[in-house]
């Protein structure tokens, strides 16, 4: 209580804020000073420590001294001859020439700083740093705490600062290690051992409107740093988390420049909508999806605008504790992306490049022009058909002896990746910038010139009030992508026959026929382009202001835009001339503009030493708006005049737009005891403009508690266990990703208007009762560190249950429908297992070595769904299996006597119909994860990753046309049936598109036989860099310089046949291994 | 404490404050159902989406579905390639053939059905409609109802009878009696006729009016053998000052067609009708698609001018095949639509007349009407005596000017009792069950209350 006015007392600096503290007392003690004035005193001191003086002032005036051993520290000795003075008189003899000053209390005196006089005399400081070997330790940064000032050390690890104060206390940073406040004392030099940073458990951890530390984190949060992002070649962010994280699979749709990557935390939680986890990228909520209207191949996701080289850290959000007070869109978990502030410091110049590349992971082995064509003919003699020019122009019109390895001539080729980057950085403590600009560009391994590239900057400005009450930020990101693509992926045009036509004729020109028999000619495709691009625009802007002590209001306000400009042509040279071919030209323009504002005040209090509350209210408003619009243009008679749209004969314009609005209001309740028992209370209302009138607003709410056992006495007694935590959180959270505007019945355009008017169609039935699709998640974790923090350990178990699922309800169509959005009472539960290991198992300046490893087991199941059998979804799922369930027929393998693949008729009904179904397996990985290690010696650091998934995937050997058809095959096909008593893995060769033969192909990709093990091992990424010696960066005027050899997907170990295991289609082009070779110099 | 209170005061403010905020305005490019029928222009879009429907969607029910598919099921047509569509000629209709009907003919037919419910009860609900809007716009929407459930019912027997948009009544209802079915369209024809103006708002017939209701109703009691007054209907029609017989039958189906009741103007702008895309095969090269049978070529005389104006010939591989040409232009990007999809026309009429006159043992005025279509063709006039010889001859007729036009051809076998006797000479498929289509099997399976054909 007593203190309670300070607060509110303007106070600048040290010495003031100590003047007030004595104030504080004047008040508490009224002065009765003027009843002691009659005192005398007689003094003789010569050359005395006023020390000396004070004790004799006391014993002859009954007055005591109120002082610090500090400020006697700097006293100058004190020569005084008074006799019968007063106590004034006294006092103003014995502070003549000090650096003190003096007021007089009731019955004290309290020393205080000399007004308008500085304490001493600024002084120059030297100092040097070094780390536990005593090494110097060159570029680390050291603060003037309070002060706008700062340097750091040069080579040898000295630095210099002068007008240094003997009260002035050093801030010493330096990556790596610990950091370290230093009080100069009146010293003129310091040494520093700077010791290594061992332990993750203090370091920054970003979550939810704010940031916490492993230590006391009651939430499950990974964190993934820039270092780990920054090593890996790669043009999307998210490529960078592969294998990373616990509970986090991703996956690469295809192995095409800007492709998309599907993110799935902690498994399918919703049957059908959608399961993205929430992006936000410095505080604004990031679009995750592909804004493509046009694209088949799925390239242009808008993350491949952002370089990974600027970010500082992504965190992956997983329980309740962590996402509920993301309320109705933290249901599939939440991914931070914060990107690199400005670091204080003059000013430091990166500069990076790097040039790699790229091949296919795997090739097929396909069927040579002798096997091919023996396996037509034999088709033939299978099904008793004559082969003739109609039915066989592969082997009888074309060149029956030509072979042509499409798939090396269409993908067998080199891709190319180059990356450039500046960055800028530096200031004061007060005032901090960073630029950065980067330009990345990468070509297919397709043939002629294809390629995508990216222009990124990236700004950010930090400014900090002298009196540290008041502090701005802002980030600005600006990304362009753009790309030119074949329309379609190539790889699916890889199983010509290898006796197709050559691609061009003798002139040079795309040839489309030999003998009068058309082909599909995959190089016209390379002249149907899809040109793409990308802009993005986020901006975050953070102010934060301490109103009093322990009370911050903070607002951050975001926008963001991304725009997708696609045009696809399809010009008339790149069609078959047979027929009347015309050009098409299709544009669409897409764009979503989105901005948040979240104000929010945070109270610290501390009710005593031991006990810590800091409270946090918030409230969140989000717009979001996407517009595009698509214009087809048709019937181009010339192929220059594609691009002027108003010259097609035939145009049409379509367009769509919708809004999305986002208010909510959250609270937080963070409570620590002694660091030993944390408590987080988390709750928020949420409203959402995706639900009808009355089903708007929610609420969600989670509670963690943790529970640092470590800190008992008992286990402070013992070295092994350093560090100990067990945590449980429960709460609820929310998936909104349902698109806008489904409750309302609503009218759109017909795909063409009825004479030239305007003509609308009920696009929807009205449909306003339903709401959310709710996950509940409970979450315990046990956080172990052993020796010193050297061994960490994490282990996590989860269970979460959605319900409420909204299904796209199929109806009949006799309703005019085909479904309506429902609330379904049908429950999905996703639990696991998740580990989480790092080893740094020898830590010396000179060497260190790092092993980590990480495995999730995850299970997913569909515990609910009520009238399953009789909906439209009895052959999709079953109960108690997990979503990706697949129920097919039991292949019984060939047939010997027939040749056709048999399947068992399992209810005995004489038919094969989906009553046959059973359990095949399911597509989700049984575990995954990840491991790898870090070596660091003197210059050299090596670094690799490992990645693991077990899981079925689908047969690809099985997948395509059934052999004989005029398709190439898999050599593997070779094993088929031919004669009667054959016992093969493939049934007989046959020319026919429809029959039994076909029936049983297509009865196989809903069999058993369709599904296999598609478990891999990828050595997914190596690291290694030299940095130059000390002498040469010297002579280079830099102060780091490396060279490296990355490589990404270097080495696949899998069972799984013909395909890619992570993308899983023989259609798509394979991820592409990659190697690059780079510098990077630091000025 | 007191900041707590202050927060806390603060965030009841906020979120009462938020509850407004949060609300929307609906879709810039889509309408509420009350914005639709707010005016006759909206409402009048409401309509024309359900016609540009009926012709944008390849083989949709009036778009070249019917006409090819029960042309196939009919001894009219059939099919080059080997496909599923040999399933309809045989009529063996299987699993793949199920979707086909799904999503061509049933899926469609309820969506306009849907649609003029809707607008239906959008209309009912409407104040601000004038009251000739109303009007007009509420007969068409009860002329499309019928029109839809008229070839539901005659393609598979009872149908459910949806009368409203109300999903949870229509997602389970079991099937209607045909009588019933009947009945509803009767009702909603009679109401169209006497909403709907009884003249065109503008040169072209691409809009329906009254006497596209009067003749439906005639078709509808000539199905029926309702004689009397299927002839007073079709008398209506003939009557009417704005039909004629082209005399030039390349007129006939062009969107300037005087013998048009009614048509529907192709809404996709590089297409001209679906027929002509399917029939019309696409280069000199190229393999032809739908073929007349020959029991159809043969029923024609050499001299017919439907036989020279109406069909072509087509080489491929040597052979020769006869395809249906009364659509001549097959469309494309840039060239102008000149040939819209014909529903109605006066031809039937006359022929629905002399069927209902000679039922009526009015032969000779029958024959009177039977010679007027026959004439335009150039062919002699008949001269008969026996009812049932005019009865035939009235069939043969039927086939040879109504063939490949919207199932004309198998509606009246069945109708006539003649399909069996007529379609058994095909192939051992046929069996009598076949004269109705299985409903689709999904449909059966997404709601339990529909039973399925028998046979299937």
């Amino acid at each position: 209580m007593e203190l309670k006015p300070i607060g509110f007392l303007r106070s600048k600096g040290m010495r003031k804020y100590a003047a007030v503290i004595l104030l504080g007392f004047l008040l508490i003690f009224p002065a009765h000073f003027q009843a002691q004035t009659s005192v005398k005193l007689t003094l003789s001191f010569s050359n005395a420590p006023l020390e000396d003086v004070f004790r004799e002032i006391k014993r002859q005036s009954g007055f005591g001294f109120i002082y610090t051993t500090e400020q006697l520290q700097r006293a100058k000795p004190v020569t005084v001859q008074l006799k019968d003075a007063s106590l004034q008189q006294a006092l103003e003899a014995c502070f003549k020439n000090q650096p003190l000053s003096y007021v007089v209390e009731d019955d004290h005196i309290a020393v205080r700083e000399a007004a308008g006089i500085t304490n001493s005399i600024p002084k120059e400081l030297r100092g040097l740093v070094v780390d536990e070997d005593e090494s110097p330790l060159p570029n680390a940064t050291i603060t003037i705490k309070g002060k706008n000032r700062m340097t750091s050390t040069d080579e040898n690890g000295a630095f210099v600062l002068s007008n240094i104060e003997d009260d002035d206390v050093l801030i010493v940073t330096s990556v790596g290690y610990k950091e370290k406040e230093i009080p100069v004392k009146g010293r003129s030099f310091i040494k520093l051992s700077m010791q290594i940073r061992i332990s993750t458990l203090d370091e920054t951890v970003v979550i939810a409107y704010g940031t916490t530390t492993k230590k006391l984190n009651t939430g499950t949060v990974s964190k993934v740093k820039s270092q780990d992002i920054g090593k890996q070649p790669v043009s999307n962010p998210l490529a960078a988390l592969q294998g990373r994280v616990p509970g986090l699979m991703i996956t690469q749709v295809n192995g095409l420049p800007g492709s998309k990557f599907n993110v799935l935390i902690r498994g399918q939680h919703s049957i059908q909508q959608g399961n993205d986890p929430l992006f936000v990228v410095d505080g604004v909520p990031f679009v995750s999806e592909n804004l493509t209207q046009r694209s088949s191949i799925q390239t242009h996701n808008p993350f491949n605008t952002i370089n990974p080289a600027d970010i500082e850290s992504i965190e992956v959000l997983k329980d309740a504790d962590a996402t509920a007070i993301y309320g109705s869109r933290g249901a599939g978990g939440v991914i931070l992306i914060t990107t690199k502030k400005a670091k204080t410091g003059r000013l430091n110049v990166n500069a990076s490049l790097y040039h790699g590349w790229g091949k296919v992971t795997r090739k097929q082995k396909l069927m040579n022009t002798k096997q091919y064509v023996a396996m037509r003919k034999e088709a033939f003699a299978n099904d008793g058909v004559t082969p003739q020019l109609s039915n066989a122009y592969d082997f009888l019109a074309w060149d029956s002896t030509r072979y042509t390895d499409w798939q090396d001539l269409l993908i067998g080729g080199t891709a190319r990746s180059s990356n450039a980057q500046v960055k800028l950085s530096g200031g004061t403590a007060f005032t901090k910038f960073g630029f950065g600009a980067n330009y990345y560009r990468e070509s297919t391994v397709f043939p002629g010139d294809k390629w995508a590239d990216r222009i990124s900057f990236n700004f950010t400005g930090t400014h900090q009030s002298a009196d540290n009450r008041f502090s701005i930020n802002l980030s600005a990101m600006y990304g362009h992508d753009q790309s030119r693509m074949p329309k379609e992926d190539l790889a699916g045009s890889i199983f010509l026959p290898p006796t197709a036509p050559p691609p061009f004729d003798s002139a040079g020109n795309l040839n489309w026929s030999e003998n009068n028999f058309n082909f599909t000619n995959p190089f016209a495709k390379l002249l149907q382009d899809y040109e793409g691009l990308t802009e993005m625009l986020n901006t975050s802007l953070n102010i934060s202001y301490r109103i009093t002590k322990g009370l911050v209001l903070r607002s951050s306000a975001g926008f963001n835009r991304i725009t997708l400009d696609e045009l696809v042509l399809t010009p008339i040279a790149s069609q078959s001339p047979v027929g009347t071919p015309y050009g098409i030209a299709a544009k669409t323009d897409n764009s979503v503009k989105n901005w948040i504002i979240e104000p929010q005040l945070e109270y610290s209090l501390g009710f005593s030493r031991h006990a810590k509350l800091q409270l946090l209210a918030g409230g969140s408003f989000q717009n979001k708006t996407q517009a595009s619009s698509i214009l087809d243009g048709t019937g181009f008679t010339d192929d220059r005049f594609l691009r002027l749209y108003s010259s097609a004969p035939s145009l049409k314009l379509s367009n769509k737009a919708t809004e999305y609005k986002y208010r909510g209001a959250f609270g937080r309740a963070r409570f620590n005891w002694k660091d030993k028992f944390l408590l987080n209370v988390s709750a928020r209302r949420d409203g959402s403009s995706r639900f009808g009138p009355g089903k708007q607003w929610a609420n969600f709410g989670a509670v963690g508690a943790g529970y640092v056992f470590s800190e008992e006495q008992f286990f402070k007694k013992q070295s092994a266990l350093s560090f100990g935590k067990l945590r449980v959180s429960y709460g609820t959270a929310g998936n909104d990703q349902i698109g806008d505007y489904q409750y309302l019945d609503s009218w759109s355009p017909t795909a063409y208007p009825y004479l030239n008017s305007v003509s609308i169609e009920p696009s929807r039935i009205a449909n306003p009762s339903y709401s959310w699709e709710l996950s509940r998640k409970l979450e315990a974790a046990l956080e172990l560190g052993f020796l010193k923090n050297r061994i960490e350990l994490n282990i996590n178990w989860y269970k979460n249950r959605t319900v409420d699922q909204i299904i796209n309800y199929r109806l009949p169509t006799q309703t005019g429908f085909f479904s309506v959005l429902k609330n379904f009472p049908g429950i999905v539960e996703n639990r696991g297992w998740e580990f989480d290991f790092i080893s740094r198992n020898i830590v010396k300046s000179s060497f260190t070595w790092t092993t980590f490893f990480n495995a999730s087991v995850p299970k997913n199941i569909l515990v609910a769904f009520p009238g399953l059998e009789s909906s439209t979804y009895s052959t999709a799922y079953r109960i108690g299996e997990p979503l990706s369930v697949h129920l097919g027929y039991h292949w019984l393998g060939v047939d010997s006597a027939t040749g056709i693949y048999q399947f068992e008729d399992i209810n005995k009904d004489g038919s094969l119909t989906s009553a046959d179904y059973h359990v095949v397996g399911s597509t989700m990985p049984r575990f995954y994860g990840g491991f790898g290690n870090e070596f660091r010696y003197k210059k050299w650091t090596l670094d690799f990753l490992f990645q693991f998934v077990s899981q079925k995937g689908l047969n690809q050997l099985y997948s395509g046309a059934n052999g004989g058809l005029i398709t190439n095959q898999s050599v593997r096909k070779l094993d088929r049936w031919q004669k009667p008593g054959d016992r093969t893995a493939f049934q007989k060769f046959s020319q026919q598109t429809s029959g039994p033969i076909i029936t049983a192909a297509n009865r196989l990709t809903t069999s058993d036989a369709f599904l296999t093990d598609a478990s891999f091992i990828r050595l997914k990424n190596v690291s290694l860099s030299w940095s130059l010696p000390d002498a040469w960066l010297r002579k280079l005027n830099a102060t780091d310089c490396r060279l490296y050899l990355r490589a990404q997907n270097l080495l696949t170990i899998t069972d799984y046949q013909v395909a890619d295991p992570e993308s899983q289609s023989i259609y798509a082009l394979p991820p592409l291994r990659m190697m690059v070779v780079g510098i990077e110099f630091n000025f | 404490m007191k900041i707590l209170q202050i927060i806390l005061s603060a965030l009841i403010l906020f979120t009462a404050s938020c509850k407004k905020s949060i609300s929307i305005d609906p879709p810039i490019n889509q309408l509420s159902s009350d914005l639709v029928f707010k005016d006759d222009a909206s409402a009048t879009a409401a309509l024309n989406g359900i016609f540009a429907n009926m012709t944008i969607y390849p083989e949709d029910i009036f778009n070249g579905g019917t006409a090819l598919y029960a042309g196939l099921c009919a001894d009219e047509l059939w099919y080059y390639s080997p496909s599923d569509k040999q399933e309809f000629f045989k009529n063996d209709i299987g699993p793949s053939s199920h979707i086909t009907i799904q999503s061509n003919i049933w899926t469609p037919a309820y969506s306009y059905i849907y649609g003029a419910n809707a607008c239906i009860e959008g209309i009912n609900a409407s104040t601000g409609l004038t009251p000739a809007g109303r009007s007009q716009l509420m007969g068409e929407a009860k002329f499309i109802r019928a029109l839809s459930f008229f070839y539901l019912t005659n393609l598979f027997g009872d149908v459910p009878l949806q009368r409203s948009t109300d999903y949870e009544i229509n997602r389970l209802m079991a099937r209607t009696p045909k009588a019933e079915v009947y009945q509803q369209i009767e009702a909603d024809l009679k109401e169209a006729e006497a909403l709907l103006p009884s003249d065109y708002a503008t040169t072209e017939r691409t809009r329906p009016i009254k006497w596209a209701a009067t003749a439906m109703l005639a078709r509808l009691y000539l199905y029926q053998e309702r004689w009397n007054e299927a002839e007073a209907k079709a008398t209506e029609v003939i009557n009417a000052p704005h039909y004629i017989l082209h005399s030039n039958l390349n007129d006939v189906f062009l969107g300037t067609s005087k013998e048009a009741i009614w048509q529907l103007k192709p809404a996709n702008p590089s297409r001209n009708t679906h027929e002509a895309r399917s029939f019309i095969p696409a280069s000199a090269s190229t393999a032809p698609t739908y073929l007349m049978t020959s029991s159809l070529i043969d029923s024609f005389d050499a001299s017919d001018k439907r036989f020279q104006e109406w069909t072509k010939q087509h080489t491929f591989g040597g052979q020769t095949y006869r395809y249906p040409y009364k659509y001549k232009v097959r469309g494309g990007p840039g060239i102008p639509i000149t040939e819209y999809c014909m529903i109605l026309r006066l031809a039937e009429m006359y022929l629905i007349r002399a069927e209902a006159r000679i039922q009526q043992n009015k032969l000779t005025t029958g024959q009177d009407d039977l010679n007027i279509i026959r004439d335009r063709a150039d062919l002699a006039p008949l001269n008969l005596s026996e009812k049932g010889d005019l009865l035939m001859a009235v069939d043969a007729e039927r086939r040879k000017e109504l063939f490949a036009e919207l199932g004309h051809r198998w509606f009246d076998l069945i109708r006539t009792n003649r399909a069996n006797d007529v379609l058994s000479l095909k192939g051992p498929e046929w069996a009598p069950t076949d004269q109705l289509w299985p409903l689709p099997q999904e449909e059966i399976n997404m709601n339990p209350s529909l039973i399925q054909n028998p046979g299937y």
